[in-house]
């Protein structure tokens, strides 16, 4: 059955697998499914909220991770298709290409060869007529539900990335100074606590002494130049928190 | 937590947007104009009476459409959006 052409391409990412049997948010029954205008098939689909699956009533179909799913949508428009559906775009290609699950959808779309126009991303568009037409809110929602369980990992972190890298100007501002950040050196000897001071003067005593024996240790420039340039993250003189400037640009 | 993904970004602002007919621009460069419905701390965008245009330029109308956060590259704030 799967070999046999009837008419269309070869659909070798179709496969035998059971039906998802857990966190089945939505299973419609009678979908025909219709791959870049060619018809699969009729068989049922399951909205899980692991991934999307359809299976032809003979038993293969294959499955859609959320991931590379780009959008969905209801059609109705008639005009575009002649039957009302639910409308999938997946990031990936799915022709003879073996691919079962596409991969990740960011930025791992290699698994296409050649003919993709201008090196785009590859898409590939499902639809899934059911039988019944007024199941498709249900699908759609549920799709919806199932795609939210399946945020970006890589944005979110970029999105709530509070990793300041120097000068968290927010929390100074907010007059955090509880939160050792950044002090200029005038600002810095304000909020030092009494043992701050005692350990600030202890520090430049024993700076001045290895000054003066020519001794450079690493980064450290003369006591003059420190007090120009107290910089939090070369000399440990002002309270700062371990590591918190390892990844920072040292210029200012 | 999706609440406080929401508070501390941008998307706080396409929050507002519920209800406004809006653009979304896809990575892909289609492009889908709608009615807002709902945005998530995640970027997902659901829209209603929507005018799909494809990477094409085919044209169409979808009732309902949801399009994954990762999928956005632009959303357009309309004038009367109130984003304060």
């Amino acid at each position: 059955m799967l070999e046999e052409g009837r008419g269309r391409c070869a659909m070798s990412f179709l496969k035998r697998f059971p039906p998802p049997a857990e966190g089945v948010r939505h299973r419609q029954p009678d979908t025909e499914a219709v791959l870049a205008g060619r018809s699969l098939g009729a068989g049922t689909l399951y909205i899980a909220e692991s991934r999307l699956s359809w299976l032809e009533n003979s038993g293969v179909g294959f499955s859609l991770d959320y991931p590379t799913i780009s959008l969905h949508a209801v059609s109705r428009d008639l005009n575009a298709y002649p039957w009302e559906h639910l409308y999938v775009m997946v990031s990936a290609k799915f022709e003879e290409a073996e691919t079962k699950e596409a991969p990740m959808a960011e930025g791992e779309e290699e698994e296409e060869e050649e003919d993709s126009d201008d090196d785009t991303e590859p898409i590939a568009e499902f639809r899934f007529v059911p039988s019944d037409k007024s199941a498709l809110e249900a699908m759609f929602s549920a799709m919806c539900d199932c795609q939210a369980l399946h945020p970006d990992p890589d944005d979110e972190d970029s999105d709530n990335d509070y990793e300041g890298e120097e000068y968290d100007v927010e929390a100074h501002e907010l007059q955090q100074g509880d939160i050792p950040t950044f002090y200029t050196y005038e600002e810095g000897l304000s909020h030092l606590t009494a043992e701050g001071q005692a350990t600030l003067e202890r520090l430049e005593g024993m700076l001045a002494q290895s000054v003066s024996s020519q001794y450079n240790m690493a980064g450290v420039r003369t006591e003059d130049s420190i007090r120009e340039f107290e910089d939090g993250m070369e000399v440990d003189i002002a309270p700062v928190v371990a590591g918190q400037f390892e990844d920072a640009e040292v210029d200012h | 937590k999706e609440r406080t993904i929401a508070e501390n970004s941008l998307v706080i602002l396409l929050q507002g947007l519920h209800g406004l007919v809006t653009t979304v621009e896809l990575r892909d460069e289609s492009a889908a104009t709608g009615r807002v419905t709902n945005v998530d701390a995640f970027m997902n965008v659901r829209l209603t009476e929507v005018t799909f245009t494809d990477r094409q330029g085919s044209v169409a109308q979808l009732d309902e459409l949801f399009v994954a956060g990762r999928n956005v590259r632009y959303v357009h704030i309309p004038d009367e959006g109130d984003i304060r």
